[in-house]
């Protein structure tokens, strides 16, 4: 085997391991998170597509929450308060 | 050279503690909104510490998320009392009205006054037909007729289907549904964050439903409606 042989090799081989890892990630994002958060989302009212936000790495997790927390959930939420005068 | 130090010191452990540490706070702060949201009490959000476990941490993390994206929320109010219901015309249909002596509004931080106890006797069906009125907070008359050909109606904003539309920003999309049986009329909150009131006292979703029957004044965010048979 020549070097260019196992140059080729190689790089299939690193190919191969770092699409594998990409899968990986991805079930276990989607059997993790993403599965509870779908449901979570459209409880709350929101799509459930919402969830896939976590597929963004680093900050996607982050960014769903924000969501859910800060956002006016369409569903109601259990903190109900009368309007303060004037208030829309 | 101290300040040297120290920033070298900041700039090695940004990485490895306090950025994760402001992860961290700002997660648990909002899961914290999030249980709130839910009408979960707000430290239960400190679930989300669990996370910084070594090893099975994530593990954790993870389960308690599935279990509260699974369980029963009180917002949703399946946990409010319910009695059954004793229609004097017969059976209750798959969604009827709660009974006479209804229970009590539970301690709340919005509860200005309870509501008024239902009647001993609820009036003869008499009418077959009821009228909402009023008027939204820029002046807009509104006026809804609806009989009893439905048992359950929807209120909401035009966001979302409803069979009663109030177009304004205090209402939710839905906001709150009428239930309707023959000379009886309830109410349940959807759980919006405009929140609906009766007769000045506030239904909250772990309410259930609540007679309106005898009712005169219903507010919805910011909207009041006089309630009138037809």
């Amino acid at each position: 085997m020549d070097d260019k042989t196992a140059f080729a090799w190689l790089l299939g081989a690193g190919v191969f391991v770092v699409i594998l890892g990409i899968i990986a990630y991805l079930v276990v994002m989607v059997l993790a998170l993403i599965i509870p958060t779908w449901r979570i989302c459209n409880r709350a009212g929101y799509s459930g597509a919402m969830s896939l936000l976590h597929l963004i790495p680093g900050v996607g997790t982050l960014i769903v929450f924000a969501i859910l927390a800060f956002g006016t959930w369409p569903a109601g939420e259990a903190t109900a308060r009368p309007p303060q005068p004037g208030a829309r | 050279m101290e300040a040297v130090g120290l920033g070298a010191l900041l700039a090695g452990k940004l990485f490895t503690v306090i950025l994760p540490i402001i992860f961290l706070g700002l997660t648990t702060w909002m899961s914290w909104r999030i249980m709130v949201k839910a009408g979960f009490p707000g430290y239960l959000g400190l679930f989300n510490i669990t996370g910084i476990i070594p090893g099975v941490g994530w593990i954790i993390w993870t389960i308690l998320l599935w279990v509260f994206a699974f369980i029963q929320w009180p917002r949703d109010g399946a946990s409010a009392p319910r009695v059954a219901y004793q229609s004097p015309a017969g059976p209750l249909p798959p969604q009827g009205l709660p009974p006479q002596g209804l229970p009590p509004l539970p301690p709340g931080p919005a509860t200005p006054q309870a509501l008024p106890p239902p009647p001993a006797q609820l009036p003869p069906p008499t009418a077959i037909g009821w009228v909402l009125s009023g008027a939204l907070p820029n002046g807009t008359p509104l006026r809804f007729a609806f009989d009893e050909s439905r048992q359950v109606l929807t209120i909401g904003a035009p966001a979302a289907p409803a069979d009663l539309t109030i177009i304004d920003g205090s209402i939710g999309a839905p906001h709150a549904r009428l239930h309707i049986l023959p000379g009886r009329l309830g109410l349940e909150d959807l759980g919006t964050s405009g929140g609906t009131w009766i007769d000045g006292a506030p239904l909250l979703p772990v309410n259930g439903i609540r007679e309106i029957t005898n009712s005169r004044e219903l507010r919805f965010g910011a909207v009041t409606l006089t309630l009138a048979r037809a």
